[in-house]
Formats: C-alpha cells, sequence, structure tokens
C-alpha cells in the first residue's frame, strides 16, 4: 500500500507543476488579450477623437473667418465712434464760435 | 513492462509542463512587445489627440466670447454714436452753417443758365465741399441702431440690402470727416452746355451713361448722373453715399479739386428725371 502511495507521488509533484504552469500562462494569455482589447478600444477612442478634431477644427476656421470679418466691423463702427468723439470734443465749440459771431455781425448790419 | 509504462507516463507528464512553460515565455515575450509597440503608440497617439483636443476645445471657447464681446462693442459703439449725432445736431441748431456761409454759398449757386432745382443742387454741393466734416455730421446717419440679432452683426457681414447701404454710409462719413473743406464751385457756361445737352439727348432716348449722342459735345473733367427725382439735398446725397459704385467714383468727384460745374436736370423717359453734373479743372 505505501509502496503505491510513494508511486503516486511523482505524478502528483508532476502534476501540480502543470497546473501552475498552465495556469501562468493562462494568466499571460489572458493579459495579452486585454492589452489587445485595450488598444481595440484607445484605437476607437482615436477614431473619434480624429472625426471630433476635424469637426472642431472645421468650425474653428469658420469662426476665424467670422471673427476676422467682425473684426473689420468693430473696428469701422469704433472708427465712426471715434470721429464723432472727436466731431463733439474739438470741432463743435469752433463751429458753435463761427455761427455765433456770424450771428452777433448780422446784428450789427442789421442796426 | 509496468516500469516502463510508468517511466512513459512520467514523460509525457514532465514533457506537457515543459510545452506549457515554452508557451507562456513566447506569449510574455509577446505581450511585452505589444505592449512596448503597438500599445504604446496608440496611447501616444491618444494622449496627443486629448491634448489637442483640448487646445481647440479652449481656443473655440475662446474666439466664441472674443466674438460675442466684439458683437456687445459694435452695439455700444454704435449707440453712443447716435448719441453724439442727436448732441451735436442739437446744439448746432437749425441753422448749423451759420448765415454768412449760407448767403456765400446761395450766392454762388445762382446762374442766369440755371433753374432754381438745379441752383438748389449747387448749393448742397457747394456745403458738402466747403465743410465736408460738418455736412457728415448732420446728413450722413453713421448710427443704425444695432440690435444683438441684426444681420450687420450675427454674420459680421456688410453685405447686399440694408448692410450694404450702411457699410457705403459709414465710409461716407469717415471719408467726409476726415476731409479739409474744398474750395466752393461755380457754374460755368461751358459746362451747362455739355450737361444741358447730355441730360435732354439722354432724356429723350432713354440712354444711362455718359457717352455723348447726337450734336452733343462732352466739356468736363468729371460727370455724374443722377437717374430719377429728388431734391437738391437727395441727390447730392445720392452721390456722395455712391451706394453700390465699389469705386466710389461719384463721391470721388463731388469731392474732387474742380474749379467750375454746369448742372442740368431735363425729363428721362425711364427715370422721370436726369440731373447731369459737369465739372471742370481750371481753364
Amino acid at each position: 500500500m505505501v509502496k503505491r502511495f510513494l508511486y503516486i507521488i511523482p505524478f502528483l509533484l508532476v502534476f501540480s507543476v502543470l497546473a501552475s504552469c498552465k495556469a501562468r500562462y493562462l494568466e499571460v494569455q489572458a493579459q495579452l488579450d486585454q492589452a489587445r482589447n485595450q488598444k481595440k478600444e484607445l484605437d476607437q477612442d482615436i477614431r473619434k477623437l480624429k472625426k471630433e478634431n476635424q469637426a472642431m477644427s472645421d468650425s474653428l476656421l469658420n469662426l476665424l473667418k467670422h471673427h476676422t470679418a467682425i473684426m473689420a466691423v468693430e473696428e469701422k463702427f469704433l472708427k465712426t465712434l471715434a470721429q464723432k468723439k472727436d466731431f463733439s470734443d474739438h470741432k463743435l465749440s469752433l463751429y458753435l464760435e463761427i455761427k455765433n459771431r456770424q450771428k452777433l455781425t448780422g446784428k450789427t448790419k442789421g442796426k | 513492462m509496468r516500469t516502463l509504462l510508468l517511466i512513459a507516463a512520467l514523460m509525457c507528464l514532465v514533457l506537457t509542463p515543459s510545452c506549457y512553460i515554452q508557451r507562456y515565455y513566447e506569449t510574455r515575450d509577446q505581450l511585452e512587445q505589444f505592449r512596448k509597440e503597438q500599445l504604446g503608440k496608440s496611447r501616444r497617439t491618444h494622449a496627443q489627440l486629448k491634448a489637442r483636443n483640448t487646445v481647440l476645445k479652449d481656443s473655440l471657447a475662446l474666439l466664441s466670447n472674443d466674438i460675442e464681446r466684439m458683437k456687445a462693442s459694435i452695439i455700444r459703439a454704435d449707440s453712443l454714436t447716435a448719441v453724439y449725432t442727436s448732441s451735436i445736431r442739437k446744439q448746432l441748431g437749425e441753422n448749423p452753417w451759420g448765415d454768412s456761409l449760407m448767403q456765400a454759398a446761395r450766392a454762388a449757386a445762382v446762374s442766369p443758365l440755371m433753374n432754381s432745382s438745379e441752383e438748389e443742387v449747387l448749393y448742397w454741393l457747394n456745403l458738402a465741399r466747403y465743410y465736408p466734416d460738418l455736412f457728415a455730421e448732420l446728413y450722413i446717419e453713421a448710427h443704425y441702431g444695432l440690435k444683438s440679432n441684426s444681420p450687420v452683426i450675427a454674420n459680421g457681414e456688410l453685405q447686399g440690402g440694408l448692410e450694404s447701404f450702411i457699410r457705403y454710409n459709414q465710409s461716407c462719413y469717415l471719408d467726409m470727416s476726415a476731409k479739409k473743406g474744398l474750395r466752393l464751385l461755380f457754374p460755368d457756361e461751358k459746362c451747362f452746355r455739355s450737361a444741358e445737352c447730355h441730360a435732354a439727348e439722354s432724356g429723350k432716348s432713354g440712354y444711362t451713361g455718359h457717352s455723348r449722342t447726337g450734336d452733343c459735345r462732352s466739356y468736363f473733367d468729371g460727370e455724374c448722373c443722377y437717374y430719377g427725382s429728388g431734391s437738391g439735398l437727395d441727390i447730392i446725397l445720392a452721390l456722395l453715399v455712391d451706394w453700390g459704385v465699389p469705386s466710389l467714383g461719384h463721391r470721388r468727384i463731388c469731392l474732387g479739386n474742380y474749379h467750375y460745374i454746369g448742372i442740368a436736370t431735363r425729363d428721362h423717359i425711364d427715370w422721370g428725371k436726369i440731373t447731369v453734373l459737369d465739372f471742370k479743372n481750371k481753364y
């Protein structure tokens, strides 16, 4: 009985080594699968990001055009305002002075 | 026999794990290589794209904010322009030109050849030439009561229709504000004959343009034709604003360095009236 049991021991040892090797192999295989899946997900994400970036680049380009156009409009309006302000600040008093002087001359002539 | 069988079984059992060990190392190498090359590359690309994505999003937000700020600035500038305009006009009163200037402009426009409506055109033209900045303040509308949904600022385009009219008005205002006073124009008989003949001939034939037909002979260095009816001020405003004429030729002629002028208004079969203005430099 004991002799038979001694026969089984090497088998058991080998089986345990086999099981451990297989387990480690399967573990690495699973890691490889996981890495592949991860890459697949990343690739999908990359495709999505590329599309999104393309769309955003297009909108940015359009917005830039719009920005340039509206900047020109703003410049014109601000220039007009500056001219008005300039007129109001400097020329108006001059015109009013001339007008008043003319009025005064008219009165003198009338007398 | 039993021992042989036992050895064979043992050999099998030893070889199987060695096979698994070999496959384990192969797979591990494969995994490392995969992680280093393909996965690493994908990760780098992903990170780069994500960074670019963030930059793009930030730029879009920045530009949108800037556009909104500019729109608000345009509306503010427009409403302030309106305030300045009304304040200036109020202070200048009903007779902004002053009696002497009006008398001088009236006197310069008097001609035995021209009728009162033609003299009226020359009167307004001389006022615009003598005080271009004051004329612009009084008669050129440089404010438009803009709102945020106005096409001018919603699209940032000043094209077509009202937007184009605004653009021409604004450019006219800016041109005239920056211009120094020009000399008054005086009526001249030769210029008048040239204008009169062209107005009469064009009116009869329905022609629009500057080429002479029949016995008409041109005598001018610059010519403007206005088709349609309107007061003297309407005609001068139309020529100065020059809406729809990209070269702004009429504005340039009206504010040009000329000495003499002939103005004639006659009937036109298509437009009702035609007014021809012939400008001449020194003899």
